[in-house]
């Protein structure tokens, strides 16, 4: 993820908040953009995205 | 969140087909095939597409992406496979279809059983099957597999075959599978459905045979919900479980995934598409019950399936495909335990299906209150 204030949000079509990964201890956000995923974070700051969802129960 | 579920093994053109004409009482897989052999005589078009779609349906809400399906080609008029090449089609902006050529009567103890196959590929078969162990003989079994992995080479494609699906320790057509990947140089594009002899297998001879397996690079396939119904119909007592060697395969560190096979179909009469089904069964047959095991159980039904189907990259990180699921579920144990609901499936990059979990409610006292079947503090 780029570093810096403006220049670190990230632009996706669809965020998912807090995920908890296979063996991850801590949740993760992931970034997607088309049909791919581009960032992988404990926290990403994002553009407003098209789309976001909280895996509240995950 | 783990990576989209992948369903390696299911057969498309039978699901939702149990009773019809008739059920099974045996239980065996050999009645199973006879009751398919009748109800085959009544397929269209679309009568397979119909179920189908319900099925891929079901899939997709319990997170399903990608499915490899086997369907019957010892048909003369090829029916069900042109039914399931349209719906690979239809259905391929979110969910991906390979489509194994698969001759169900045996490529040489069924009427043109070379023909066909040829012709399956020829339509667009993206799999090379067999079902050796079926054949009238040793030699048909043996022929069997050698033209299927060689029809394979031929065009470039994958293969994978139902393999000594049986309870006979003589059944030991996958030492012939494995020669035949290394002799054409198809390593990692082979994969071996059921081989439930194994179990059967003396110990020297599996120590054998387990070397050639990963000289081979065969991937394997093991279908719990129907052997654990199929094997062992021929025992009294002590009667086998009847599944491969599947903690000795993955010691060895060899590819092993879970598939479904059937849903609703002459060979098992329950299930609802969910591969979480099976790997639940996996955990009671397979003694699978070790906590690194069960965890292990969720890679079977998503990234080393994935790998069955030549998708290396089928994993949550940067640049990979954005096929993700969301489970109800804190942990991979939790999921297993309670056939966690799939709360959002993601297909590239879309949201493709929703679960609106249910709840329960208990009234021991006044007061009604909700019960989650989670530990005090799990949640």
């Amino acid at each position: 993820m780029a570093e810096g204030a403006d220049e670190s949000l990230f632009s996706v079509d669809l965020i998912v908040r807090r995920a908890r990964l296979e063996g991850g201890a801590e949740p993760v956000d992931i970034g997607i953009v088309g049909d791919r995923i581009v960032e992988v974070a404990p926290r990403l700051e994002v553009r407003a995205p098209k789309s976001s969802m909280s895996t509240a129960a995950s | 969140m783990t990576p989209s579920l992948v369903e390696p093994h299911v057969h498309l053109d039978a699901v939702l087909t149990v009773g019809q004409p008739r059920y099974n009482v045996t239980g065996s897989l050999f009645e199973g095939i006879e009751i398919w052999a009748e109800r085959v005589q009544s397929l269209t078009r679309e009568d397979v597409k119909d179920r189908a779609h319900r099925a891929i349906r079901w899939m997709l809400a319990h997170g399903v992406t990608h499915v490899r399906t086997h369907v019957d080609v010892c048909d003369p008029n090829l029916t069900a496979l042109k039914a399931l090449l349209e719906v690979k089609q239809e259905v391929a902006p979110t969910v991906t279809l390979q489509i194994v050529a698969f001759p169900q009567q045996g490529i040489y103890s069924f009427p043109n059983g070379e023909a066909l196959m040829r012709e399956a590929v020829r339509l667009g078969a993206d799999v090379v099957g067999g079902i050796p162990h079926y054949e009238w003989t040793r030699e048909y079994g043996e022929r069997d597999v050698k033209f299927a992995l060689a029809l394979a080479a031929e065009h470039g494609l994958f293969a994978d075959l139902h393999c000594d699906e049986t309870d006979d320790d003589q059944s030991r057509f996958l030492e012939v599978l494995c020669a035949e990947t290394i002799r054409l140089g198809l390593q990692g594009r082979v994969t071996a459905s059921h081989t439930t002899a194994m179990h059967s297998y003396n110990n020297a001879y599996a120590y054998r045979l387990i070397r050639w397996i990963r000289q081979a690079g065969v991937h394997f396939v093991t279908n719990p919900l129907d052997n654990a119904v199929l094997q062992g119909r021929f025992d009294t007592y002590p009667i086998r479980r009847g599944h491969t060697r599947i903690k000795e395969l993955l010691a060895n560190g060899i590819n092993v995934a879970i598939g479904h096979d059937s849903i609703m179909d002459p060979w098992y009469p329950l299930g609802v598409g969910d591969p979480m089904q099976a790997a639940f069964v996996l955990v009671h047959y397979g003694q699978m019950s070790g906590i690194d095991e069960i965890r292990e159980l969720l890679a079977m039904v998503t990234t080393r399936a994935a790998r069955c189907l030549g998708m290396d990259d089928h994993r949550i990180g940067p640049q990979n495909p954005a096929n993700l699921v969301v489970f109800e579920a804190t942990s991979e144990f939790d999921a297993v335990r309670t056939l966690a609901p799939r709360r959002w499936v993601i297909a590239r990059g879309r949201v493709v299906a929703r679960t609106e979990p249910s709840r329960s409610f208990v009234r021991l006292g006044p007061e009604e209150e909700e019960v989650h079947f989670l530990r005090h503090g799990d949640r």
